[in-house]
């Protein structure tokens, strides 16, 4: 098994409205892999196709290389999705032991496994209050500890770090990489894009139901790379211009600074682009290569929606 | 399964309204039975004026018959009926809350996402919850039985002489239509019980069903009062319209059943002389095992109807 969510031509309308519309998706064992999307894209209803909540239109899904219905597969799965669901007038350990119950845990095993997923999450000095008296932030640590209850080997975390405070976000954040360290894997879909850049290795963007982007984080950015060119007349960034478009290569003006160009790094790299220029007898006052940052490659990719 | 049934337990024993329920309704029924016995004692036939002598031995017998008569209910077996029959409406708010509110809620929290997630058999799941529902509402039912059963015990009520019923003039008494005048026996009482039992039992089903085709115990409870209403005033209409083979399209309804089926039980009991308030010129008598039979199919029915909406579910929450 290489790919620990694998799915293929994934479609749901709601009424006549595709919320999906034939996704592929190829999760591999052990990569933390974002999800990125506007709100609307299609993200959630995606995650409830992948375990099974929702049924799809077309297409198949293969958790864990079974059905996201068969019992074997989804007890290697942790999930949280949207917004925390449980029982207010359970204590957090009673809720816990509701779940483990359900999941066939008894005594000893039970009692350890909630001990230790309450104690990652920081909520072990509160496990016998009633979740209904709890905060937002308290509630999204609680479901946390759910989702890692039975230590789960795919963890599947939607908007994860939505209504902790500051020190809430960083320790999620570093679950979450300590999650990858020990081998899980982790698909993470969030609205935060620099959660994105600093936890996964792999990323997908979905845009009106659509993937529109997947591949490795480090490519998808080098993707968005530009190369930053300024000369010291507005007559030779003009000549440059002709010169590069006749190269095919895709060019465009800084704002209305007549002398600055963004070129495109798809094509011949910098070094290419230098070589073209001089054989024109055109000398860059200034050539930089501009690290694109994951916004500015989610909002070219989602048209800034 | 019996994790199933273990992880129930752990999220009832926790649900402050279904013990309210448990031990509410006997406490009402309780309190019901003990004032009705206390005042049962208080009838005399009325006179005014002077009495000519030759009536007075005929009014004499008149008031130990009408004694005799309100103490019946308050004999055993025929008081596990009396208790039954003042937490009816109860019984039926009880059953129809105890289904809407532990499948309609699950989806009010989102925690039936959380559930499925964790055993995807959703059948199972909702096989145990419904064995819960109905063993709270057995318990429940039972509890107020056991009341009447034992109420007489401790509540006396002078049983007078019943004999006196059998040679009375029932229009005299002033009580229409005139029940049992003579005691029930403890199988008709039970008989008389078990119908009692089907109409909780139906509005269980029927507010289950809306629960969680709406997903919100608030909408199930309304819902299946709504249908309940609806179908009884359409029935009803129907009756009092129909005629040839039409008069048995209301016959099937489910209030129509229901409300036959007590009637059969009771009439069977001796606690109702035959005809009745089934009197309608649209009425058409079916042999009671037949309304039995389509009693039971309604509740099948809807009940199987949980299991389907459950499994054809997408779980939005």
């Amino acid at each position: 098994m290489d790919a620990a969510i694998e799915a293929r031509g994934l479609v749901r309308h709601f009424g006549s409205v595709p919320a999906v519309d034939g996704i592929d998706v190829s999760v591999p064992v052990g990569s933390v892999y974002g999800f990125l999307g506007p709100n609307g894209s299609g993200k959630t209803t995606t995650i409830r196709l992948l375990l099974g909540l929702l049924r799809p239109d077309r297409g198949t899904v293969r958790l864990m290389g079974g059905s996201p219905r068969d019992p074997a597969c989804l007890a290697r799965v942790g999930a949280l999705v949207e917004r925390p669901a449980l029982y207010p007038y359970l204590s957090a350990r009673e809720n816990l032991l509701l779940f483990a119950t359900l999941a066939g845990m008894a005594g000893r095993d039970a009692n350890l496994a909630i001990d230790r997923a309450l104690g990652i999450v920081g909520l072990g000095a509160v496990a016998r209050r009633k979740a209904g008296g709890f905060s937002t932030g308290m509630l999204q640590r609680l479901s946390i500890a759910l989702v890692l209850l039975r230590d789960p080997t795919l963890v599947i975390l939607d908007e994860p770090t939505n209504g902790l405070d500051p020190a809430g976000v960083v320790d999620v954040r570093a679950l979450i990489a300590d999650l990858a360290r020990n081998g899980r894997t982790v698909f993470l879909s969030t609205h935060v894009l620099t959660e994105v850049e600093q936890l996964c290795d792999h990323v997908a963007v979905l845009q009106r139901g659509r993937l529109v982007a997947d591949g490795l984080t480090r490519e998808l950015l080098e993707h968005g790379q530009r190369l930053a060119i300024g000369f010291d007349t507005d007559e030779e960034a003009a000549r440059a211009v002709l010169v590069l478009e006749e190269a095919a290569i895709a060019t465009q003006f800084v704002g209305d600074d007549k002398n600055a160009l963004r070129v495109s790094l798809d094509g011949p790299g910098p070094s290419a682009i230098n070589r073209l220029l001089a054989e024109h007898d055109l000398h860059p006052a200034e050539l930089v290569i501009r690290r694109a940052s994951l916004e500015s490659v989610f909002l070219e990719l989602t048209d800034g929606v | 399964m019996l994790s199933l049934v273990r992880a129930d337990w752990l999220r009832i024993r926790r649900r402050w309204d279904v013990w309210f329920i448990v031990l509410g309704i006997p406490a009402l029924a309780l309190l019901g039975y003990v004032s009705g016995a206390l005042s049962s004692g208080n009838m005399q036939v009325q006179t005014s004026g002077d009495v000519p002598p030759e009536f007075q031995a005929q009014m004499a017998a008149q008031d130990a018959a009408m004694r005799a008569y309100a103490a019946l209910p308050y004999q055993f077996p025929h008081s596990i009926v009396t208790t039954l029959q003042g937490a009816t409406v109860w019984l039926i708010l009880a059953a129809a809350f105890l289904a809407a509110s532990m499948l309609g809620n699950e989806f009010g929290w989102g925690t039936i996402r959380n559930v499925v997630l964790f055993r995807p058999d959703r059948s199972r799941y909702l096989a145990v919850r419904l064995a819960w529902i109905l063993a709270l509402l057995c318990v429940t039912f039972l509890a107020v039985a056991a009341l009447g059963a034992i109420l007489p015990a401790i509540v006396r009520v002078d049983p007078g002489d019943p004999s006196v019923l059998q040679n009375v003039d029932q229009n005299g008494m002033g009580f229409a239509p005139f029940g049992p005048t003579s005691p029930v026996s403890l199988g008709g009482a039970l008989l008389v019980a078990g119908a009692m039992l089907t109409i909780p039992v139906a509005g269980l089903a029927l507010a289950g069903l809306a629960a969680l085709k709406f997903r919100s115990a608030a909408t199930g409870m309304l819902g299946a009062g709504i249908y309940a209403a609806a179908e009884g005033i359409a029935a009803a209409l129907l009756m009092s319209r129909a005629t040839g083979d039409l008069r048995y399209i209301p016959q099937m309804a489910l209030t129509t059943r229901l409300a036959a089926l007590l009637g059969d039980a009771q009439q069977a009991a001796g606690l109702s002389s035959a005809g009745g308030e089934y009197s309608s010129p649209g009425w058409v008598a079916l042999p009671p095992a037949v309304g039995a039979a389509i009693v039971a199919a309604w509740i099948g029915g809807l009940i199987a109807l949980w299991f389907v909406v459950l499994r054809r579910a997408d779980i939005n929450e």
